[in-house]
């Protein structure tokens, strides 16, 4: 903390801090590769019936749109609180947030499913929905198709990633060109402009929820599941962001600005919101539990009758809240670069079974006799091989040869030089 | 060291450095000087001795109301059937969620190394315990029959002949708040040791010199003694942190796991937990303001804390907004027609006031702190938190008046308070001022150690800022 003990650094020193001529090869090769598996993956999920392979792509889908949104929850949430000691890691989540455009790409063929009224994965969907209704019933189902029907959804979900792709590509624009200008102005304006953003990203972000994961069973509900929702998402981002850093580093870029400081930070975060997602998800469990209303326990049910998602529900558990936090609780595994590789490479695994935990059991749901199949997930596995081939691509993409270090940050000095204590 | 004047605006907003927290020109003999000075004079300042003397004097009367309502028993109250829980479970709440800002400010936002708390974290912690024990003080004597409330420890049957009831969330309320009320209480107390050293060695009667040095536990300040004060410190923070969620969450199960629609909603864990630091940083504001003002605390509670404090007040406020609305939604989404008619009748029924209260100061007047001068400004702040107060009370008189209209319509009637619920509202104010009075007088009301530790912090200061270099 006090000068003289260390040098102090003020600006970056790395050799490398861009991609530069690696880019184009990488980017090919992760396109291609993801292009090909999620080819598979449409071929498997197709032949094993085209119901399954929507349910898949939904959650893939999900789950890289949360990565996104939790990186840009990061990038936003650094600014308001006017962050210094993470300006030299903000750019990679940056860059991530901004892969909100290709998953915007990406979410064309759900609304194709959506606007064809397939009825899967959206139940609601179904022309025939409220017609299966029982006779008491049917007037719930058709309160409920004012907000669940195809044109409303559409509308409302282009709604959403304009507004989550004007928020990243500002704030990726703005640091951008902070890079060459250094205007101390333009952190103001990103700062100022994070709260209103803010908002908007809370109300989108819960509403997404709902639109893709809460209404799959649509006569579910729970007030906590955009929470839950938001409590993954920020893991995920992390993670990303973390994960990315480490394996630039590795590849010997930007190895001056980005501390083990930063990285105990991040570690610090992440369980922070490991802890978090546990606290949500238990109160949200424990209430419908011990209130055991019907309404609202056929959705716990769907993922217990059956002995495969029993043992996925009861693994979730220590999966996604007991083992992480015993193992990135101690300050010496947040400060060791290899441990933290698996920790991040861990917890995105979690989150991907978090989301398979949520969609799939709606897939071959028997409403009857209230149970649901299970199969074992590889057309949800070819299809996250595609997905991440197509998104690590675009992350390639949208770096280009650009700095990978916000260069101009005016916090930066503080970033590089700051310890924790 | 760099020092700046007391008309220096700190609020400043650059990117490149940090702004100075203390200003006034202090150094660290200054700050000690400052945060001493109302324990040191010989008399406080007269509105001191007005505030406390009216708040004994409520304090009596709630002490008086006590003892009418243990000879009388709860009839002495509004409730009634089915309006079982009344306004001690609305004042327990609320009281409550006051006595979270502390735990936060001193856990959470040290482990965010938030440096801005250091001036504010030990008043806030001194609030939260007293308001701690304003909130236990309302469930202790709802349970009707007082002498038996240690019923409530799980001691075994055989000296009761009864067991407690594990599944009942008012007993876990006994743990959570008792938990949280001794985490808290040791949490203060440790951090104070330093400062009260400091008041220890600056004793000029030997009564206070005895009092602060029992009160020091030998402190000496050397570097083994700071290496495990601060140790303990981060381990204390640490364990208070889940501890800030749990009891919030613990209370808003009292009403969540019922099955009564505008109850059971399972947004309610962090919804309560954001209500109750978004109340409990606005009762803050509301006593730090008069009392940097009383005790010359300017130059180290300065605006641009207010500030901050104000700014975490409309993030929380925005927090409970959102949960209003997604209740809303959900009420309406689930088609569930009891749930649709608990909000409907929230909004329009016979309390309608009331909702509009907790709407409009919750949610709608907090939006003025998006205006710099108004979040900046000491009276606008004032009269912004108090109203966040009142509306915080109403959200919580809000959902405990759901009950006024149950399944049951011809047990329909409109919840009146009495004069003894009113009354004993009122003094609970009384004791909590009273004995935030006792503290401002007797402790130090900032902690002196931490806010010196925070001074070396801002160094680029630009040309021409009236400064000094010691």
């Amino acid at each position: 903390m006090h000068e003289g003990h260390h040098e102090v650094k003020d600006r970056v020193t790395s050799p490398i801090y861009t991609f530069g001529e690696d880019r184009n090869r990488m980017m090919l090769l992760a396109i291609v590769v993801g292009a090909i598996c999620l080819g598979i993956g449409i071929a498997l999920g197709v032949s094993s019936g085209i119901a399954r392979f929507t349910y898949a792509y939904l959650m893939n889908f999900c789950f890289f749109v949360s990565i996104a949104l939790g990186a840009l929850f990061f990038v936003m949430s650094q600014h308001l609180t006017r962050a210094g000691w993470s300006a030299s890691i903000r750019r990679i989540s940056e860059i991530l947030a901004v892969c909100i455009v290709p998953m915007g790409v990406l979410f064309i063929p759900i609304v194709v499913m959506v606007a064809l009224k397939w009825g899967h994965p959206f139940e609601w969907n179904n022309p025939e929905w409220i017609a299966t209704a029982d006779d008491d019933l049917r007037p719930i189902y058709e309160k409920k198709s004012a907000y669940l029907n195809s044109s409303f959804f559409i509308a409302r979900n282009i709604a959403y990633f304009l507004i989550w792709i004007g928020t990243a590509w500002f704030l990726f624009r703005h640091s951008l060109r902070q890079d060459t200008t250094k205007s101390k102005e333009l952190t103001l304006r990103m700062q100022s402009r994070s709260a209103p953003l803010m908002i908007l990203f809370a109300m989108t972000l819960v509403f997404c929820s709902f639109d893709w994961q809460m209404s799959l069973a649509p006569m579910w509900f729970s007030t906590i599941f955009p929470v839950y929702f938001f409590a993954g998402a920020v893991i995920g981002g992390l993670a990303a962001t973390t994960l990315t850093a480490l394996l630039l580093q590795r590849s010997g870029r930007v190895t001056d600005e980005i501390t083990v400081e930063n990285y105990h930070d991040m570690g610090k975060l992440m369980f922070g919101f490991v802890v978090f997602w546990g606290y949500i998800a238990f109160s949200q469990f424990m209430l419908i539990w011990y209130a055991n209303i019907p309404e609202e326990t056929f959705w716990y049910n769907m993922r217990f009758k059956n002995p495969a998602w029993l043992n996925i529900s009861i693994a979730l558990l220590f999966l996604h809240l007991f083992i992480p936090f015993l193992g990135i609780m101690a300050r010496s595994v947040r400060r060791s670069k290899p441990f933290l590789v698996i920790a991040c490479l861990y917890l995105l695994a979690v989150h991907w079974i978090d989301h398979y935990w949520i969609v799939m059991p709606q897939y071959n749901y028997d409403s009857y006799n209230l149970t649901t199949e299970f199969a074992f997930p590889i057309v949800e596995l070819m299809l996250l091989a595609g997905f991440a081939g197509l998104f690590i691509g675009s992350f390639y993409f949208i770096a280009g040869n650009r700095p990978l270090v916000p260069l101009g940050d005016p916090r930066m000095a503080e970033a590089l030089n700051y310890k924790n204590l | 060291m760099v020092t700046v004047d007391s008309y220096y605006d700190n609020t400043f907003e650059d990117p490149s450095r940090r702004a100075p927290l203390i200003t006034g020109r202090l150094d660290f003999n200054g700050v000690t000087e400052q945060v001493a000075a109302p324990t040191e004079a010989r008399k406080p300042p007269q509105a001191w001795y007005v505030v406390f003397t009216i708040s004994t004097l409520l304090t009596l009367m709630l002490g008086g109301l006590i003892m009418h309502l243990l000879l009388k028993g709860v009839g002495v109250w509004g409730n009634n059937n089915p309006v079982y829980w009344g306004w001690p479970i609305v004042n327990f709440v609320f009281w409550v969620g006051i006595g979270h800002a502390g735990t936060l400010i001193s856990a959470i936002l040290f482990l965010f190394r938030q440096h801005w708390r250091t001036s504010i974290n030990r008043a806030a912690e001194a609030m939260t315990i007293f308001a701690v024990i304003c909130a236990g003080m309302f469930p202790g004597i709802h349970i009707g029959r007082v002498w038996s409330f240690y019923w409530l420890f799980p001691i075994p049957s055989e000296h009761l002949a009864m067991w407690p009831n594990f599944r009942s969330p008012l007993l876990w309320d006994v743990f959570a708040v008792s938990t949280y009320f001794t985490v808290s209480l040791l949490f203060w107390y440790m951090g104070m040791v330093p400062d009260l050293a400091t008041f220890r060695d600056r004793a000029t009667n030997k009564v206070k010199k005895l009092a602060y040095g029992i009160a020091a536990l030998g402190w000496t300040g050397s570097a083994r003694h700071w290496h495990r004060y601060e140790a303990a410190y981060t381990i204390l923070a640490a364990l208070a942190t889940p501890l800030v969620l749990s009891v919030h969450t613990i209370v808003s199960f009292d009403f969540a796991i019922s099955q009564l629609p505008g109850w059971h909603t399972t947004i309610f864990p962090p919804y309560f937990v954001a209500g109750a630091i978004f109340s409990g940083f606005a009762m803050v504001v509301t006593l730090l303001i008069p009392a940097r003002a009383l005790f010359g605390l300017k130059d180290i509670i300065t605006v641009r804390h207010i500030e901050n404090m104000n700014k975490i007040i409309i993030l929380t406020g925005l927090i409970v907004g959102t949960a209003y609305t997604i209740e809303f939604f959900v009420a309406w989404y689930s088609g569930n027609n009891y749930e649709g008619f608990t909000f409907i009748n929230r909004m329009m029924g016979p309390k309608w006031w009331a909702y509009f209260a907790m709407f409009s100061c919750n949610v709608f007047i907090p939006q003025l702190f998006w205006f710099k001068k108004i979040r900046t400004s000491m009276a606008w702040s004032m009269v912004i938190c108090l109203l966040v107060n009142v509306g915080m009370w109403f959200e919580r008189f809000v959902i405990v008046m759901s009950l006024e209209r149950d399944f049951l319509p011809s047990s329909w009637a409109y919840f009146i308070p009495t004069w003894v619920d009113i009354g004993m509202f009122v003094g609970s104010f009384g004791l909590f001022l009273m004995l935030f009075c006792l503290f401002c007088r007797y402790l130090p009301l900032v902690a002196i150690s931490e806010v010196k530790g925070t001074m070396e912090h801002y160094r680029h200061l630009p040309t021409g800022t009236p400064t000094s270099e010691t």
